[in-house]
């Protein structure tokens, strides 16, 4: 890559700077101190990375103005041309142009830029002495590796690529860590697995808690059966206890019975066997006594009653009187009531009979005809009258109401009147022309006052068109189109003259001012030249500058030959001083002079024909060349005197004697060059040979001296052509007017012929074209106005003839109509007169149609009169066969309908009455009948028991026999009953009497059975039984009791033994003892089986414990993320290990090309004084050896030696990163300062070579630097910033 | 649990029906997993007790005869008395619904592996260890089958014990040989007790249920039927497809039906993706999703664990080499899985997809690159560098916790882990550039 420009818009102190196409090769920048070395170079730099991002760096503000920043242009080796741009200083605030055109930014950059970074280049690329001066930079790690990377082709660092998997590596796995992974999932397994540990011995613990629960069991049944043992001992002491009592009530019973009286038997419940037995006896006595008191009783009761026989016979007879008592009664008290009944029934029928008539008996009361056709016959009679009666009344008011309408019409009739509708069409004519009547007399006024006004107007018009304009004229006047068309050819015509008049002024005003112009310039330039008048001539010139030349060329070869001279000199005082002196210039004279002389002459041509004088050059070059030819002549000369075969002191002699013919020879040769030299110098004004810088100062004066002359003259030439310029200016300024006068002669003409046109056409000869063009235009608007004059007063007319017309129409009219004129308007007038007629003809309309309804209305009448006739005769037909009907069933005549019928109710109600009246006779028959029986039937019985007839009411009498019956009964049962119970009372008593007997003997069997005689005796023997019985039971008791404990027969027997061994207080100290013994075994029993309970709780437990699952998975999952994990460690170790191995071999098998590189370089810069540069594997020592084989370290070499072998290496790392990388400018800042001239020379060379491939840049203040590298590249471009 | 048919013949005409299962490895964890939360842990936890349970209630149903085990029933190493309390509760189920048991220990459960506390339920006969036992099945009154078997009374039985089981008898009728053996030979298994097919054969029995492999399979189909029904559950990416027990039927005329009916309820799955043709990161999500969509229609209601390993060429190489990238895959895949009955847990996606560039190329290149590749290219023949690489991987390895708890590598692996250190300097080298080339 080359920088191809450099354009800074301000940097430092430099703005707006510019260079462009700058070479491939070397370029180098001068300048003294200050003059923007260091900024240009900052610059480049810069460009290139940006600012660094240390916070003491110099930004480089532009001091000069312009915009921070600027452009550097760069050919890639591709030969395309990027463009980098930084502005304003910002970092990132780089543009890159690509070569397509595109704009990219620092990715861009950084691809030009071979991945090549800062470091690399400040310290490989671009360095000054410091840099130069320290190998440690070079030695940085980074550029290391980026030389590494560099060969990688890849951007990467390795180092910082090794870092990272260092880094990913530890945190992976560390041997000491305890936060990286591997490191805590050891540490999780490990916790893992104690609790899988745990865990582990659930089995053991199982099998143990298991054995242990056997024991428990076994415990538990021991203890048991233990508490067992103890439990029946209890319980025998117990029983013991419990029939302690009984046993001391057997013993106790046992002696009360032993002392008790012997008596075999007695009977059970003797004793209250006797006692009821007494009882009864007793009860059994006083009963048989009171049997007979009543005995005695009855007898007497029986004596005391006599019942009546008769009436009881007749019992049967008396209870049917009774019984038919009632009946009796009821009808004796119905009977008068019901004959009253009959007289009242009788009386009403005869008042019902008088009723219907006199003639009216119960007879013809049957012979009415009451049948139900018979009644209808008259109700249909009824409603048949009803019907036509209604229909007369009817056909009535329909006449009425239709007289009434008649008359209504009549009356209406008469109101109307018909005059007006005979004309009622011409009216209503009138009435619709009424609008229009209107109109027109309204357009009438307007219209009138309009012409006027126009008329009046036109007027006007014409007396402003100016004096003899009137109507007349105006018809007259020709205003035709073709005489409008020469108007605006005449104008045109004008115009254009006028304006071709005026261009013509313009151009000439312009030719005036360009012709001043160059006046004043050709007077400027005179001045000028003026200023060159005093120059010397330029033949003169010439001479000074070819001596001056001439004296550039011979000055160092004088110098030399003086040198010469005085080693001459030198050697001859040795000679002198020690021995026959030995020549140093066993060759004769050096060849070189000769050449430099030609040299000088060759650069003399070339200067001289540069400045255009071929000639004089020629001469300085031949007269050189002369020079040399005799130089080089007397040198082989020289040379071919070979003192060979010779003595040494001879030798030593003649060499002597050289050296002096030499001295001489060279001092001769001195004289001569001075001699001419001297003639040269006083051509250019010296007196001596002068002193190089008086000397350039001279050839630098006449050098300008020659630039002025040249100037003066390309002045004169100038002034020259201005001088020609100018005459032409003034010949056609001369033209010109001309031109214009002949442009105004033809404007007259125009003129002229416009004047004779107006006075043709008959207007003032004064008048402009506009102005007839204005005339024209008003003439033809007075015209157009006349036009409409006329038409308005056609209007007029026509209008006013309209008007009149209608009037009368109008009053024609009225007078018809004989309506008055009353003097209002006529408009209103006829209106009134039209509504009239409306009024009139609507009023007709009506009358008509009443006509129509009054026929009508007659004929209904008569209608109506026709019915009513009809109806009256049917009337009284019905009437008369109404009186027939009455005949027949011979009532009188005069009965109407209602009547009839009312007879026809009267008779069915004495009907009802005749019947009531039948019943009622017959009851009362009936009733006396069964009176009558009654009586006799009480008569009878009342015989047959022997009692008279007492007067009394039959019923009562019949009361007193009943009530005497009943009594008689009562004592008839009463006897009856005391006869009964005597009978019972005897067996009563004797059946007393013998269970008395019974109980007697009864008695006697039981004392006798109580060993007794008497009662007393026996009661004594009963207290003895019992009290023997009772203790007896209670000795059985007892037994059972303790047997009911003990068991039976021997159980029992060794018992009673115990029993009697024992005593109530040892037993009960015995029972609380076991029992305490007890108490504790149980409590043994109940913790034991707690305590197995607990064995079984923890077996269960741990059946269930399914812990372990869910650990061990988890166990595993750590396990897998080990192994994952490490084997991703191993990968990032063995990636890192095959890094430091490449690295290793990169740098065994690369470092030697980048040493072979700068071996060749240093070689060459020391002249082939080093031949070898090597550095150690694993050691950043660099080695160099010498030609004979000896090794020196950095610090045995000299200053300028160590310098050149950095430099070395430098150039060893540009050509190898040039290898695999894009080949950047390199930028040297004066490296050469300490360098001997030499090997100042050969770097030169070997900067040469490195410039083939890459672009350098040199920096330096020393122009000697510059002179010889110029030397070294004549294609070398140097930029001088102090001119800059 | 679903059934599968494996043998054509069907009918329950058959006058004896049993289950064989063996290798139930109760409460053994799974293996080959990381990064497990305690969640996923517990139901992994369970799932060997949940395909016990499976054939349990699968005995019941089908009302079969009786139950062989052939060992393995848990791992004693393991120590789990939970394990062994759980398996006696099956029996327990079993004694209940009258069915019997026949077991042979094998070498994880060998017979001094097991409590001494615990009771073996009457219906449960167990295998004697010092020599082959033959047991009669008697069937309403009469000697329906015959099972010969041996447990293990240790751990480490490395001769043939078929040599110790009886011929079959003339009056003997179906006759099963029960045993936790090696067939032939099975380079994935330990070789315990190991004998030959033949050895099988000559002893004329009719069936063989066999314990010890793990994938099942029907060893013989002719008589004498040899099969291993494989274990119940698979613990590990190795143990994919469908696990289970078979249900013999034997006809009254003797012919064998069995039928494969499974029993697992987590199982395994691994799906190789390649990465050919996959431009963009959003492109290999969706193949691994609609992969898992796959998985989840066709897992029958199982559980799955699957593990996805991305191979091939292609442009996503670059992108999967990214730190965390994967793990950020994982976690996008898992994202919203719950516990619920039937989850899916991609348990890791292994990236072996291939370098862009041929290796063959790289080792041509006269460069730092080049100069990598060769030292890993010649380290494979160069014994001394071998063995130095081997020692730089010391610091952890042969660490105490390193000895204890890490694999050691052997050279195949050292092989792949170099390959892998390579690839991670090559991604870091290798600019995108001469990934295209």
């Amino acid at each position: 890559m080359k920088i191809n420009a450099i354009h800074i818009d301000g940097f430092g102190k430099f703005s707006s700077l510019s260079m462009e196409d700058l070479p491939s090769g070397l370029v180098v920048f001068t300048g003294a101190n200050e003059a923007g070395k260091s900024t240009l170079f900052t610059f480049i730099r810069r460009m290139f990375f940006g600012i660094p991002n240390t916070r003491f760096c110099n930004l480089y503000p532009p001091l000069e103005g312009g915009k921070h920043g600027g452009r550097l242009a760069v050919i890639d080796s591709a030969g395309d041309r990027w463009v980098i741009e930084r502005n304003a200083g910002r970092k990132e605030d780089v543009k890159v142009v690509l070569p397509d055109g595109n704009t990219g930014g620092r990715t861009e950059l950084l691809k030009l830029l071979g991945h090549a970074d800062r470091n690399v280049f400040e310290n490989i690329y671009a360095f000054g002495l410091e840099e130069l001066q320290s190998f440690e930079t070079l030695n940085d790690q980074s550029i290391n590796s980026k030389l590494y990377s560099a060969g990688t082709g890849v951007g990467v660092s390795i180092s910082g690529l090794m870092n990272s998997i260092s880094s990913i590596e530890n945190n992976l796995y560390r041997p000491r860590g305890s936060k990286p992974l591997i490191n805590e999932l050891f540490r999780e397994i490990g916790k893992t697995e104690v609790k899988i540990a745990e865990l582990e011995g659930a089995q053991k613990k199982y099998d143990s808690l298991h054995f242990e629960l056997e024991q428990k069991t076994l415990e538990i049944d021991q203890l048991k059966e233990k508490s067992q043992n103890l439990r029946e001992k209890l319980s025998h002491i117990q029983n013991l206890l419990s029939v302690w009592k009984d046993w001391k009530i057997l013993c106790e019973s046992k002696t009360a019975l032993e002392s008790l009286p012997g008596l075999e038997s007695f009977p059970e419940k003797g004793e209250e066997k006797l006692t009821r037995l007494q009882e009864i006896i007793e009860e059994i006595r006083n009963t048989i006594s009171r049997l007979q008191q009543d005995l005695d009783k009855n007898a007497v009761k029986e004596r005391s009653i006599s019942p009546d026989e008769s009436l009881l016979k007749q019992k049967d007879a008396v209870l049917e009187l009774g019984s038919g008592i009632e009946k009796y009664r009821s009808e004796e008290k119905l009977l008068p009531s019901l004959e009253m009944n009959l007289r009242q029934e009788k009386a009403g029928l005869s008042e019902l009979l008088l009723e219907l008539g006199p003639a009216w008996d119960e007879k013809a009361l049957e012979r009415f005809d009451r049948s139900i056709p018979a009644k209808e016959s008259v109700i249909q009679m009824r409603r048949s009258v009803d019907e036509i009666e209604d229909e007369i009344k009817e056909t009535r008011n329909e006449l009425q109401q239709i007289l009434n309408s008649i008359e209504r019409v009549l009356q209406e009739n008469d109101l109307f009147e018909e005059s007006l509708l005979v004309h009622r069409d011409q009216v209503i004519e009138l009435g619709n022309g009424i609008e229009k009547y209107q109109a027109d007399k309204d357009y009438l006024l307007s219209g009138t006052q309009e012409l006027q006004d126009r008329k009046t107007e036109l007027r006007e018009t014409l007396s402003g068109l100016g004096e003899g304009w009137n109507e007349n004229a105006l018809a007259l006047f020709e205003h035709s189109s073709p005489s409008k068309e020469t108007i605006f050819r005449k104008r045109r015509e004008m115009d254009e003259a006028e304006k071709t008049i005026e261009r013509y002024c313009d151009r000439l005003e312009l030719a005036l001012g360009e012709i001043k112009e160059v006046c004043e310039e050709i007077e400027a330039l005179k001045d000028k030249i003026e200023v060159y008048s005093t120059l010397p001539r330029p033949e003169e010139l010439k001479q000074g500058l070819e001596a001056v030349s001439y004296l550039r060329v011979t000055y160092p070869l004088l110098r030399e030959k003086e040198g010469e001279l005085k080693s001459l000199e030198k050697e001859e005082m040795l000679f002198a001083a020690l021995r026959p002196p030995k020549t140093e210039y066993e060759e004769g004279l050096p060849l070189w002079p000769a050449g430099m002389v030609l040299l000088a002459g060759c650069i003399g041509l070339v200067y001289e024909s540069i400045n255009g004088t071929l000639l004089s050059g020629l001469v300085i070059f031949l007269l050189l060349f002369a020079t040399s030819a005799v130089y080089f002549l007397k040198a082989t000369n020289k040379s071919s005197v070979h003192p060979a075969g010779e003595e040494r002191l001879e030798d030593a002699e003649s060499r002597k004697q050289k050296v002096q013919d030499s001295k001489e020879k060279l001092f001769r040769e001195i004289n001569a060059l001075k001699a001419s030299m001297k003639a040269r110098a006083k051509k250019c004004g010296f007196e001596d040979i002068s002193d190089p810088s008086v000397r350039e100062q001279k050839a630098d004066e006449m050098q300008r001296a020659m630039v002025e002359l040249k100037t003066a003259w390309e002045l004169r030439q100038r002034e020259e052509k201005l001088q020609k310029k100018l005459d032409k200016l003034n010949a056609s300024y001369i033209e010109l007017k001309d031109t214009i006068r002949a442009q105004e002669a033809k404007q007259e003409e125009v003129l002229q012929e416009w004047k004779g046109w107006l006075i043709s056409s008959g207007l003032s000869p004064e008048l402009s074209p506009e102005h007839v063009l204005e005339i024209l235009s008003a003439i033809r608007a007075c015209l157009e106005k006349q036009k409409n004059i006329n038409e308005l007063e056609k209007q007029v007319k026509f209008k006013e003839a309209t008007v009149k017309e209608y009037e009368e129409k109008a009053y024609s009219i009225l007078e018809a109509c004989r309506k008055p004129i009353s003097g209002i308007a006529l408009e209103s007038e006829i209106a009134k007169l039209r509504e009239d007629v409306s009024f009139a003809f609507s009023q007709a309309e009506r009358v008509r149609k009443l006509e129509v309804e009054s026929e009508g209305l007659n004929r209904k009448k008569e209608e109506l009169e026709a019915r009513l006739l009809e109806e009256k005769k049917t009337r009284d037909a019905l009437a008369e066969k109404w009186t027939g009907w009455l005949g027949t069933y011979g009532l009188d005549p005069s009965l109407s309908v209602e009547s009839v019928l009312e007879i026809f109710s009267v008779i069915r109600t004495c009907f009802d009455r005749q019947r009531a009246i039948r019943k009622l006779e017959e009851q009362i028959a009936s009733s006396r009948k069964s009176i009558e029986a009654y009586e006799a039937k009480v008569a009878g019985v009342l015989q047959v028991c022997g009692r008279p007839l007492s007067g009394l009411s039959f019923d009562t009498q019949v009361e007193k026999l009943r009530s005497d019956l009943e009594k008689a009964s009562d004592e008839a049962r009463n006897l009856q009953q005391l006869k009964t119970k005597s009978e019972e009372l005897n067996i009563e008593l004797e059946a007393a009497r013998d269970k008395y007997k019974e109980d007697a003997e009864e008695l006697a069997v039981l004392l006798d059975s109580g060993s007794a005689e008497t009662e007393e005796e026996f009661y004594e023997n009963a207290r003895f039984w019992a009290q023997r019985t009772g203790l007896e039971n209670r000795k059985r008791e007892a037994e059972q009791q303790i047997q009911r404990v003990s068991g039976s027969d021997d159980e029992y027997r060794l018992f009673v033994e115990e029993l009697q061994a024992s005593d109530p207080s040892g037993l009960k100290e015995e029972n609380r003892r076991l029992e305490e013994c007890l108490k504790s075994l149980e409590q043994d029993i109940s913790d034991t089986i707690d305590r197995r309970g607990a064995i079984r709780n923890q077996i269960e437990q741990l059946e269930r414990g399914s812990e372990g699952s869910l650990t061990r998975v988890m166990q595993e999952s750590l396990l897998e993320e080990l192994h994952e994990k490490s084997r991703e460690w191993a990968s990032l170790v063995l990636a890192r290990e095959i890094l430091a191995k490449a690295v290793k071999v990169y740098e065994k098998e690369r470092q030697p090309a980048v040493i072979v590189e700068a071996q060749a370089f240093f070689s060459k810069i020391t002249k082939g004084r080093y031949t070898r540069i090597y550095s150690p594997l694993n050691s950043t020592e660099i080695y160099v050896e010498d030609r004979n084989g000896r090794q020196k370290s950095i610090q045995e070499l000299s200053r300028g030696t160590a310098e050149q072998l950095y430099l070395s290496l430098r150039f060893g790392f540009i050509r190898e990163f040039g290898r695999h990388s894009e080949s950047l400018p390199i930028v040297f800042d004066d490296v050469l300062v300490n360098f001997d001239p030499e090997r100042c020379k050969s770097t030169c060379e070997a900067i040469k070579d490195l410039a083939s491939d890459n672009q350098v840049f040199y920096f330096t203040c020393h122009p000697e630097t510059v002179q010889m590298l110029v030397e070294s590249f004549p294609e070398t471009r140097a930029v001088d910033l102090d001119a800059v | 649990m679903k059934k599968t048919k494996m043998s054509a013949d069907s009918g329950r005409a058959g006058t004896l029906s049993f289950v064989h299962a063996a290798d139930l490895h109760l409460d053994s964890p799974f293996t080959g997993i990381s990064g497990i939360d305690p969640e996923l842990g517990e139901r992994l936890a369970k799932a060997t007790f949940q395909a016990y349970e499976a054939i349990i209630e699968l005995c019941m149903e089908e009302e079969v005869d009786f139950l062989l085990i052939a060992g393995d029933i848990y791992d004693s190493a393991d120590k789990s008395l939970y394990a062994q309390v759980r398996f006696i509760e099956g029996l327990r189920k079993l004694e209940t619904a009258g069915i019997q048991v026949f077991i042979c220990h094998g070498n994880h459960d060998p017979l001094d592996g097991w409590s001494a506390s615990l009771t073996w339920p009457e219906n449960v006969h167990i295998m004697r260890g010092d020599r082959a036992e033959v047991v009669k099945f008697k069937k309403e009154g009469e000697t329906a089958a015959v099972i010969v078997g041996m447990s293990y009374p240790t751990r480490h039985i490395m001769k043939n014990l078929v040599k110790n089981f009886p011929k079959k008898e003339g009056n003997w009728p179906f006759t099963i040989g029960l045993l936790h053996c090696s067939v032939g030979s099975n380079p994935e298994y330990a070789s315990y007790a190991p004998c030959t097919l033949q050895d099988l054969r000559e002893l004329n029995y009719d069936y063989w249920a066999l314990g010890h492999i793990h994938t099942p399979s029907i060893v013989c189909k002719e008589a004498p039927v040899v099969i291993y029904p494989g274990n119940p559950q698979g613990r590990h990416p190795g143990e994919n497809g469908a696990r289970g027990c078979f249900v013999v039927d034997v006809s009254s005329g003797g012919d064998i039906s069995t039928r494969f009916i499974e029993t697992d309820s987590v199982r395994w799955h691994i799906r190789e993706i390649s990465i050919q043709g996959l431009e963009k990161e959003g492109e290999l999500i969706e193949s691994l999703q609609s992969q898992l969509d796959d998985i989840r229609e066709n897992s029958g209601g199982n559980s799955v664990i699957c593990s996805f390993v991305l191979k091939g060429r292609g442009p996503l190489h670059h992108i999967l080499r990214q730190e965390g990238f994967i793990e950020d895959l994982l976690r996008l895949l898992r994202e919203g899985e719950t516990w619920s009955r039937q989850f899916i847990w991609v348990e890791r996606i292994e990236d072996d997809t291939l370098f862009p560039v041929e290796r063959e190329i790289l080792l041509k290149r006269e460069d730092f690159v080049g100069a990598l590749v060769k030292i890993v290219e010649g380290l494979k023949t160069d014994e001394k560098s071998w063995n130095e690489f081997r020692e730089v991987l010391s610091p952890l390895f042969d660490s105490r916790n390193g000895r204890k708890h890490i694999a050691r590598i052997d050279d195949e692996e050292m092989n792949y882990l170099l390959q892998r250190a390579e690839n991670i300097l090559l991604d870091a080298l290798l600019t995108e550039e001469d990934n295209e080339n």
